[in-house]
């Protein structure tokens, strides 16, 4: 084949839009890839496109670079004696465009250009997929298209939002925090913690306020919506770009309304859709063992805080020494989960980690109590997690103390690779529950990405990288010296206080997170969903 | 690197300040992936300079510069192994040939795609710069549209300047 039809050159525009805005499904790359192969003409359009997408990446840095306060700031960490120069008389000569290409940044790119990993299939039952068939287990990046052909399929989102789709069923995962059924059937199960979890359609946009509900959306465009439990907000949506968008509504617990571009109506045969959306879809989940590491803090006297392991590839007899008996009774307090450590600017504790040295992506979770009144120990770093690659190196939490970098008394976690920031500030003299999930991710090609969770919430942050030459790997292979209550090595601490330190071998899902956080208890979301 | 004259220098800083947009264009191209092809790109520039006693002034900068962004991504196929942002070898082959084919008209088209830009009404130009600034969903939310709709317009606005850059070109020449 050589020339093209009309239908495949729109086709092929398509594909090629898709692609540069990093939501191509596998199912288009390949068909992309099939047009290329077979004409001419598809690779002049496919050369000229991208080209074009070049030019306009240029013209949109220039632009920025004209704003009175640039973005970008230059590092030169890492580099050849002759690179700086040489880029540095590039930028000086000729814009700072080039010594971005030269030098890289420390602006990050923006997040829909990296393959961040932003929900997990969680559970399947029957399913034959179309295309790429994930397995039970495997993350889900953001822009995947998943296809359906048959059976069920449970989704879980970063965000806590579970989503079972039956099949036949077309769920394109934009986010953490939205998806967009193109067909099928779906059932919703947000938790308070997702609450704004959005599913959208063609028809309509559903904002969930905590809750369960169905979701059909026909080839057609139209959409329905079923409403379970808890309630909804609506939004018929309009395609025409510039006319009025129509209002919003909130859809309550047996309501179901039907949206399409004539308008929305009531749903047909309602009860005995409700009927057939209230019944229960067993979904089968692989069992996933949880390896973990735990301090209780709940001796609550001495000068020992003793650790308990389970499992392979934990650390061992880790307990904390809190130093001379007299220093160590001034470190007990009531935490959140019996006793505490307390922290009020006295050296920080250490403990030996070793015996967890494989690498992988891990999880540690810790409540925290910090100040509500600000004070520079208290911006210290309250807990680091040797990583030891190179040896001497930590993944670092404290509250966050630079505006510049995201919110005043957030959660920041400083890793070589950059500092991530949270968006809730925790400095209100309350406990809060934090998470965070780090390390490099088992298929190498995947590129870590951190997320943290506060009060089992998950939180946008910002990231810095330290620069674009900054390791791209996290090996978290937690074995060193782990600090608590302050910087390694300081001799002045934080102030705060610090209860139920626990490390685990693997990434933590958010209905684990969640379910730790209500119980104090861990365990597995196969467990939590048999009971 | 070996030691290069001042003169030297100034030459290799001039030739990549006119190619470099070309050569990101190419690598873009083969992978498309903007952050794998910054990467690539960076690596490139190292080679190039670090090659750069090779090359012989007079001769074609770009298409040497290319030869090398071509090695380049050929390495990098083993480091996006089983990731999407790379095409399959013949595939790869091929566009990379219509790539270099086209290459004598980029500049052309980069000139004629200012005017066309200028063509757009205000706020389809707002969600094209934003988009390629921040991103779809900055663009979207600075242009008051859904998600949905931003993506939509985007594919439109594409085809739009495709073609208004292609009848800028064909008229130019028949003119």
């Amino acid at each position: 084949m050589n020339a093209m039809t009309d239908n495949e050159r729109v086709e092929l525009n398509d594909i090629i839009s898709a692609l540069v805005d990093g939501r191509a499904s596998d199912t288009e790359r390949a068909r992309l890839e099939e047009l290329l192969a077979a004409s001419d003409e598809a690779r002049r359009f496919y050369v000229r496109s991208m080209a074009m997408s070049a030019s306009l990446f240029e013209r949109a840095g220039e632009m920025q670079n004209e704003r009175p306060e640039p973005k970008n700031v230059i590092a030169f960490s890492g580099w050849s004696r002759w690179a700086a120069p040489l880029a540095a008389a590039a930028a000086v000569l000729f814009g700072i465009w080039i010594a971005r290409f030269f030098l890289g940044t420390s602006q990050p790119a923006s997040a829909e250009e990296q393959p961040e990993m932003v929900a997990r299939l969680s559970g399947s039952k029957d399913c034959k997929w179309i295309g790429a068939a994930p397995v039970s287990g495997d993350e889900i990046a953001r822009g995947r298209r998943l296809e359906l052909e048959s059976g069920f399929a449970e989704v879980t989102f970063d965000s806590g939002a579970q989503l079972t789709l039956t099949g036949p069923a077309t769920l394109d995962v934009r986010s953490a925090w939205e998806a967009e059924l193109q067909r099928g059937t779906l059932k919703a199960s947000v938790p308070p913690e997702a609450i704004g979890f959005r599913v959208i359609n063609t028809a309509v946009e559903v904002v969930d306020l905590g809750t369960e509900f169905s979701m059909t959306a026909e080839e057609g465009g139209a959409a329905e919506v079923f409403v379970l439990k808890g309630a909804v907000e609506v939004q018929p949506r309009n395609q025409a770009d510039g006319a009025a968008e129509p209002p919003r509504s909130v859809l309550r617990e047996k309501q179901a309304r039907r949206f399409a571009k004539a308008g929305a109506s009531e749903v047909r045969d309602r009860d005995k859709k409700f009927q057939r959306f209230a019944a229960k879809i067993a979904v089968e989940r692989m069992a996933h063992p949880l390896n973990y590491t735990r301090w209780s803090f709940d001796e609550g006297a001495g000068d020992i805080a003793a650790a308990i392991s389970n499992g392979a590839n934990v650390v061992k007899d880790s307990a904390i020494h809190l130093g001379k008996s007299d220093t160590a009774s001034s470190r007990w307090t009531q935490g959140r989960w019996g006793a505490a450590l307390q922290f009020d600017g006295q050296p920080a504790v250490q403990a030996k980690l070793s015996g967890a040295a494989a690498r992988g992506t891990r999880s540690v979770a810790v409540w925290v109590r910090l100040p509500a009144e600000p004070s520079v120990s208290g911006t210290q770093s309250f807990l680091a997690l040797p990583l030891n690659h190179p040896p001497q190196t930590w993944a670092e939490f404290s509250m966050n103390s630079l505006p510049g970098e995201g919110v005043l008394g957030a959660l920041r976690m400083q890793t070589r690779q950059g500092a991530s920031v949270g968006a809730t500030s925790l400095r209100d003299g309350k406990w809060h529950h934090i998470a965070a999930i780090f390390g490099q991710p088992a298929k190498k090609a995947n590129k870590p990405h951190t997320k943290l969770y506060v009060d089992g919430r998950l939180e946008s942050f910002s990231q810095k990288p330290a620069s674009r030459r900054a390791p791209s790997e996290m090996p978290a292979a937690l074995d060193g010296t782990l600090w608590l209550g302050g910087q390694p090595g300081s001799s002045a601490g934080a102030t705060m206080a610090l209860d139920e330190l626990l490390l685990v071998d693997r990434p933590l899902s958010p209905p684990e997170i969640r379910h730790l956080m209500q119980t104090n208890q861990l365990i597995s979301a196969e467990a939590i969903a048999a009971n | 690197m070996p030691e290069q004259s001042a003169d030297r220098t100034k030459e290799l800083v001039l030739l990549m300040t006119q190619h470099q947009r070309r050569i990101f264009s190419y690598i873009y191209t083969l992978v498309p992936d903007r952050h794998s092809a910054e990467d690539i790109l960076q690596e490139t520039s190292l080679v190039i300079c670090e090659k750069f006693s090779d090359f012989r002034t007079g001769t074609d900068f770009a298409a040497w510069a290319c030869q090398i962004a071509w090695w380049q991504v050929r390495a990098a196929r083993t480091k996006f192994a089983r990731s999407k942002v790379i095409f399959d070898e013949k595939v790869l082959e091929a566009v990379s040939a219509t790539a270099c084919e086209l290459a004598p008209e980029q500049s052309a088209r980069h000139e004629a795609l200012s005017r066309c830009l200028q063509k757009l009404n205000p706020r389809d130009r707002e969600l094209l710069m934003t988009r390629y600034e921040s991103g779809v969903e900055e663009a979207a939310k600075r242009t008051g549209r859904s998600l949905v709709a931003a993506y939509k317009a985007l594919t439109r606005l594409r085809k739009l300047l495709h073609d208004c850059v292609t009848n800028a070109l064909t008229s130019e020449a028949t003119a």
